[in-house]
């Protein structure tokens, strides 16, 4: 029982990275009507920023200057490329980011190599946190959802309890109203995106060192981020939330699980047939299939499977033009 | 409906199948072959993701999943044909995928086509990336890791088509090319297609009218998987190898950008982007390393300042040089075309260095660039590079504030 808590404090530190990336990316999709293919690009990027920084400016300078570095590359593109395309419709603004991203990760190719770098938990953040029946709980997943809640509840503060906030909820909702007041709403939407850039900044910074620094891992925290806003819904914040404990906590609880669908159908009373090896055919190798090992695919299983019952995500009403 | 195809469409179809079957009468090597039918491939991919933007405006990021999926079932059929022993050709096979494909469709479509614009586009997205993912997970139909392997020579031989060259693969793939171009030239003005771009535009009018648009997007989804399949099994023939590797997301995404860049819906306009793809994914990357680097830049560059596509930008310069016989007109885009030629080549010689001093790569500090051997620790070759990208680049500014406003007062005359 113990070691099935700690699994899922696990997967509440790596829910709370993902929902650090979700919620720039719910709030960008809100604000500007675009989905930022390039998000994982930004992640990544704040990863090797800050692995680069901390070569000489130790952990720490690297955490503050990664969030920084990513959000001018956001807003350098929010106004060098996205402004101009606004007038075009979203697609071009789709495309625009797509390539971005495809840049970004082939210019850190370039810079850092393909391989991965040695970005590493420091020394002063590691060890156990505490011990449950003999299993430690890392320090540094401990730092990682108290950067990530600290950062969310700065978000919060800014966006709910400012009057810039203000501001920005109104762009949300009334965006030509807003801008009759004398806002100007296209300085709004680059703040957002720039912000949305440094969350993600952050949640590479503080992610890296967790995961891997790759190139490669834009594309699958990328993927990874869009199955978590589509099964919330996309653009609610509140769904953002509960797509990304979702999927973190499925995701890691299935790594700790140890068997296959074979097995538990075999505790429920329900033998294989022994005429079926796991080596043969597709569904005996998915009944074979190691839960652990399948532990990637499980957020599409998730996304496909809500989608197939409510197409518009878990938290979000059906507006009467979409049910065409 | 094709009574009524006006008559420089026929030549123009014409034009396109000599194009098509040309190559057969050329003596071509094995490998120029190979790549034709890899265009080939591309191009019928490229065609089903173009049919269901343009015409219903869906964006599609799993259409791999169909090629590859159809490119399983062909390499299976192959090996049960060859296995049992049945009379049925392998030419007959691409048919085959065409309609495995569909069958997948049917089930996995109803689940996508619930709602259009982004909802379509991330579904498709999950489910290629979720087949994709499992593929090399799962035995049997995939395979594992290995993939699936099969002998394209296995098959009786009909018609003298023994598949022994690739000369044969070629000319199996342009008749499945020429069966896709008159599909979709059956397609046009048909119900379906009206209906499909109507739904594009306006899904709650057509609802109103009383059409279902989620069906008409399924039906138009059935379609594009049945071209995409043609696509996989075709891919199978040629390879004779089908891995997980051909099902996932950055075949689908190429597919569906490059469809875009190259202004897609038209078999002219998907033969320019699968010449683009196959000159990329094969020539480009067999150049350089840093090829994403410059497809990324240049898709990025088409969305700038050419988001109707290349076609497009090619059929308006087309039109605008034949409606007025503008001299100056003509020499400013050939300077224009220099000037950029010159900023490339200085911008890609400063990302090669880079590559080969960050890769270390290189054996000694010889770097052949364009012909000139550069050394990559002295800093005449950089400067100079960058030099040139500079340079290039300014002249380009110049010759385009020289050239802009004819450009847009020709636009705004036609």
């Amino acid at each position: 029982m113990e070691a099935l808590a700690l699994s899922a404090l696990n997967g509440l530190s790596y829910s709370l990275l993902l929902f650090l990336l979700a919620s720039g990316l719910t709030l960008i999709f809100s604000l500007l009507g675009v989905l930022n293919f390039a998000h994982g690009s930004f992640y990544m990027l704040g990863a090797y920023l800050a692995w680069q920084s901390s070569q000489w400016l130790g952990f720490w300078g690297g955490l503050l200057l990664a969030p920084l570095g990513v959000a001018v590359v956001a807003t350098g593109f929010e106004v060098g490329v996205l402004r101009r395309l606004r007038s075009q419709g979203h697609l071009p603004e789709l495309l625009a980011t797509f390539a971005f991203g495809v840049v970004l990760v082939e210019a850190a190719r370039l810079l850092w190599g393909s391989g991965s770098v040695p970005y590493a938990i420091p020394a002063s953040l590691q060890g156990a946190l505490f011990t449950l029946s003999g299993v430690d709980f890392p320090v540094y997943r401990g730092f990682v959802m108290a950067t990530a809640l600290a950062a969310l509840a700065l978000a919060w503060l800014l966006l709910w309890r400012t009057r810039a906030g203000l501001i920005v909820q109104a762009a949300l909702t009334h965006a030509p109203m807003t801008s009759a007041l004398g806002h100007d709403v296209r300085a709004v939407q680059t703040g957002v995106f720039a912000v949305g850039g440094a969350l993600a900044g952050l949640a590479g910074a503080v992610g890296g060192p967790l995961l891997v620094t790759e190139p490669d891992m834009a594309a699958q925290m990328g993927a990874l981020l869009f199955a978590v806003i589509i099964i919330g819904g996309l653009g609610s914040l509140r769904g953002a939330l509960l797509g990304a404990l979702l999927v973190g906590e499925v995701q890691t609880l299935a790594v700790a699980v140890n068997g296959s669908l074979a097995d538990g159908l075999q505790r429920l009373g329900w033998n294989a047939p022994a005429a079926w090896p796991a080596s043969d055919g597709i569904l005996p190798s998915l009944l074979h299939l190691d839960l652990a090992r399948a532990a990637p695919l499980l957020p599409y299983v998730l996304l496909v499977g809500v989608l197939a019952l409510r197409p518009q995500g878990l938290t979000r009403a059906l507006s009467r033009d979409e049910t065409l | 409906m094709n009574a009524a195809v006006p008559a420089p469409a026929r030549g123009r179809a014409a034009l396109f199948s000599l194009l098509v079957a040309l190559p057969l009468a050329l003596p071509l090597s094995s490998a120029g072959f190979s790549l034709l039918s890899q265009l080939a491939s591309a191009w019928l991919l490229l065609l089903s993701v173009g049919l269901l933007v343009t015409r219903a405006g869906l964006l599609s990021f799993g259409q791999a999943m169909y090629a590859g999926l159809a490119a399983y079932a062909a390499a299976h059929a192959m090996n049960t044909i060859a296995a049992c022993g049945w009379p049925l050709p392998f030419a007959l096979v691409p048919v085959y995928g065409g309609m495995f494909a569909v069958a997948v469709a049917l089930v996995l479509g109803p689940i996508s086509v619930r709602r259009g614009g982004l909802s379509f586009a991330m579904i498709t997205l999950g489910l290629g990336l979720l087949v994709a993912l499992a593929a090399p997970m799962l035995q049997g139909f995939f395979g594992g890791e290995g993939g699936v392997s099969t002998d394209r020579t296995a098959g009786p031989v009909w018609l003298g088509l023994d598949f022994l060259s690739q000369r044969q693969v070629y000319g199996v793939s342009a008749a499945y090319v020429l069966l896709g171009a008159a599909l979709m030239r059956g397609l046009d003005g048909t119900r379906l297609d009206l209906l499909a771009r109507a739904v594009r535009d306006n899904p709650l009018r057509v609802a109103v009218s009383g059409a279902t648009p989620r069906r008409v997007r399924l039906q138009l989804v059935l379609v594009s998987a049945f071209l995409a399949g043609l696509s996989g099994a075709l891919q199978t023939l040629r390879l004779e190898q089908v891995s997980a590797g051909s099902l996932g997301l950055p075949q689908s995404s190429m597919a569906l950008l490059f469809s875009l860049a190259a202004g897609s819906g038209t078999a002219w306009g998907a033969l320019l982007g699968a010449g683009l793809m196959v000159g990329s994914e094969s020539v480009l990357a067999s150049v350089s390393q840093a090829w994403m680097l410059y497809v990324g830049l240049g898709f990025l560059a088409i969305v700038i300042w050419a988001p109707q596509g290349l076609s497009g930008v090619l059929r308006d310069l087309a039109q605008g040089l034949r409606a007025r016989r503008n001299p100056d007109l003509l020499w400013g885009l050939a300077a224009l075309l220099l000037c950029s030629a010159l900023a490339i080549i200085g911008a890609s010689s400063l990302v090669e260095l880079l590559y080969a001093v960050r890769q270390q790569l290189l054996v000694g500090s010889t770097l052949r660039l364009y012909g000139v051997p550069l050394q990559i620790d002295s800093a005449d070759a950089w400067v100079g590079a960058a030099l040139l990208a500079a340079t290039g680049a300014g002249l380009c500014a110049l010759v385009w504030r020289a050239l802009a406003p004819q450009l847009r007062a020709g636009g705004a005359r036609e």
